[in-house]
């Protein structure tokens, strides 16, 4: 069976129901995948303490469970840790609200949070 | 014409047939559990259009049940997404196949791809993660039931001419 056999069984309403999913991908898309809002602070979280760190300074200082964590040009990242996966570091910079940075042997959860009226919601 | 104790027999062969499909397909390796061609949905497709309704719905539970008792996924609460979305599917191939707005069987298959797809991403947010991030996903899955239809479509067209399956 050679190809223009197989594309004389294409209906229009094959090309028709193909344009509308690919509409569909591109709508929802640019729905999804839409660059987040920036925060102008971050959360740090460890050893039951909560942080807020604000972005507009650089700086880059240490935690007490010897995470150093960076902050520059309004973003923010785990520059070092002592955890043997490294995860946390390999993660990179935060930018937009939402993102967030888990280091699992440091008990240590860095984001940002969500510009919204809510603080948190509870499921 | 045959008995009707025969015509269990056949229909039994091909849920196997669907079975082995299955199984062969699981074997590949992918990096994401959902893509995957849908080779056991070809078959399935291809008797709901040369049988009937009911024996296509017979070798999909087959295909869900037994093929999930060998990958060892039958009993787990992931048997509810393969058993949903399969029979979900194949109701919504029945209906592109049987509607007057004339879809070859290639958009029947992009139906069905893209309808199983969705129901286990809705499942997977009813079930399990909760949360509306899951439909990140959307697009992706829009994305892979498209090509997937497309070519289990082209698959079932090329086999129509081949094969002839029949219960009598």
């Amino acid at each position: 069976m050679n190809r223009r056999e197989i594309l004389s069984h294409f209906t229009l309403a094959d090309g028709i129901l193909i344009a509308f999913v690919t509409i569909a991908i591109i709508v929802s898309s640019l729905f999804v995948y839409k660059k987040g809002v920036k925060s102008d602070y971050a959360v740090i979280e460890y050893n039951g303490q909560t942080e807020n760190i604000s972005l507009s300074k650089d700086q880059i200082f240490t935690l007490e469970n010897g995470v150093v964590i960076e902050v520059k040009g309004g973003r923010i990242r785990v520059k070092d840790s002592d955890c043997p996966q490294k995860i946390c570091v390999k993660h990179g910079w935060l930018r937009y609200a939402n993102d967030v940075i888990v280091c699992l042997p440091n008990k240590t959860i860095l984001y940002l949070p969500k510009k919204s009226d809510l603080d948190y919601i509870t499921r | 014409m045959k008995s009707s104790r025969e015509k269990i027999l056949i229909l039994a062969a091909y849920s196997i047939m669907a079975v082995l499909l299955f199984l062969v397909e699981s074997m590949i390796p992918k990096p994401l559990p959902f893509i995957r061609i849908g080779l056991a949905n070809v078959f399935i497709l291809l008797i709901l259009v040369q049988i009937d309704f009911f024996s296509a719905l017979v070798v999909a539970l087959t295909k869900v049940i037994i093929g999930n008792l060998f990958s060892g996924l039958l009993f787990t609460p992931l048997i509810l997404f393969s058993l949903v979305s399969s029979v979900l599917s194949l109701f919504v191939m029945y209906a592109f196949y049987k509607s007057k707005i004339s879809f070859s069987l290639i958009g029947v298959s992009i139906a069905g791809a893209i309808s199983h797809l969705l129901t286990q991403l809705v499942l997977g947010y009813f079930l399990f993660i909760h949360t509306s991030r899951i439909f990140a996903l959307f697009p992706i899955i829009l994305l892979i039931g498209l090509i997937s239809g497309l070519i289990t479509g082209i698959l079932v067209i090329i086999l129509y001419k081949n094969i002839r399956l029949s219960l009598t």
